[in-house]
């Protein structure tokens, strides 16, 4: 089970992946990262990550009727968004490196 | 509380009717508890709108209420209030400027429509409307108790202590009563009930202003 502190650094960068691929909603992100492997995480956690990410301009909301009842709220990527998303990438591609030599035995200077 | 808050409230309370039980009960302390977050009426509505669309569809899907929020209730509150816009200080200072107007308004509406009894059994004129320092201290402990009552209420929705609240509420009690007691009882204030009308007009004018300002 990966531990919260670790997702807490990086929950916020793959809502946006997420999001990034299709327009979506709160219980749609929570089961896809229950699918590839993030454990079960609770619609209730998500939300305020989506509340941050909505007032800082990365996301845009819309809310449309579903089969389900009350109308739902739609989550898609801001051009800020999209941004932010690459820069996220980016960081996490060198923290993976980082990581990756320091476990794998690389040599520190490559 | 203005036209759109009032609309989106009205639409909540209808979504709310159809949650179960168990999801209700645990809306009303989350509900409760942002109530008195440092967050404007509207989106204390908004957040409460996006909740009750996340346990409606969660129960629809049959999860339960823990499954849907997790289980720490305050905790899921608390990160919520953050992520949400904070009143300014001059948003924050019209909120309370507004309870003021309201609570001064209730007060003046109280002796207003009880001062032709008291003018007529106390043999003076039905009038008159006499505002002593006895009516006021009256006045302002009803006032601290109710916010008091109302502000506990809130900040232990999830878990209340009673002793605390037995005890908060006992020394507001002895403290007005000594007042009652050591402030001399004098007439501070006699005006007319037609002033007193006018007065409470302009006052409940200022009140619908400042809310409609806090969206």
């Amino acid at each position: 089970m990966i531990s919260s502190q670790m997702l807490k650094g990086t929950l916020e960068g793959c809502i946006l992946q997420i999001i990034s691929r299709r327009e979506t909603y709160g219980y749609e992100i929570a089961e896809t990262l229950m699918r590839y492997g993030f454990g079960k995480i609770a619609e209730g956690t998500i939300y305020p990550l989506l509340l941050r990410l909505e007032r800082n301009g990365l996301v845009l909301t819309e809310y449309r009727p579903s089969e389900l009842g009350p109308k739902r709220k739609y989550y898609r990527l801001s051009d800020e968004g999209r941004t932010a998303l690459l820069e996220f990438e980016q960081s996490y591609r060198e923290l993976e490196n980082a990581i990756n030599k320091l476990f794998d035995g690389g040599n520190e200077n490559e | 509380m203005n036209k759109l808050t009032r609309k989106l409230r009205d639409e909540n309370n209808e979504l709310e009717k159809q949650l179960s039980e168990e999801a209700n009960a645990v809306l009303t302390d989350i509900v409760v508890y942002i109530r008195c977050a440092n967050i404007s009426e509207f989106n204390q509505e908004r957040v409460r709108r996006d909740i009750d669309e996340m346990l409606l569809e969660g129960e629809r899907r049959g999860q339960s209420v823990d499954d849907i929020i997790g289980g720490d209730y305050k905790t899921f509150c608390d990160s919520v209030i953050s992520e949400v816009p904070q009143l300014t200080a001059a948003q924050k200072t019209m909120t309370v400027v507004s309870y003021a107007v309201m609570a001064i308004g209730i007060m003046l509406a109280i002796w207003t429509v009880f001062a032709p009894i008291r003018g007529l059994t106390q043999g003076g004129v039905w009038y008159m409307v006499n505002i002593g320092t006895v009516d006021i201290i009256e006045g302002v402990a009803v006032i601290a108790a109710s916010f008091y009552i109302v502000d506990y209420i809130c900040k232990n929705s999830f878990k209340p202590k009673k002793t605390l609240f037995f005890v908060g509420l006992a020394v507001i009690i002895v403290a007005f009563a000594a007042a009652l007691v050591f402030i001399p009882k004098v007439t501070l204030l006699k005006m007319n009930i037609g002033v007193s009308v006018l007065v409470l007009a302009v006052l409940a004018a200022v009140y619908f202003a400042l809310n409609a300002k806090l969206a």
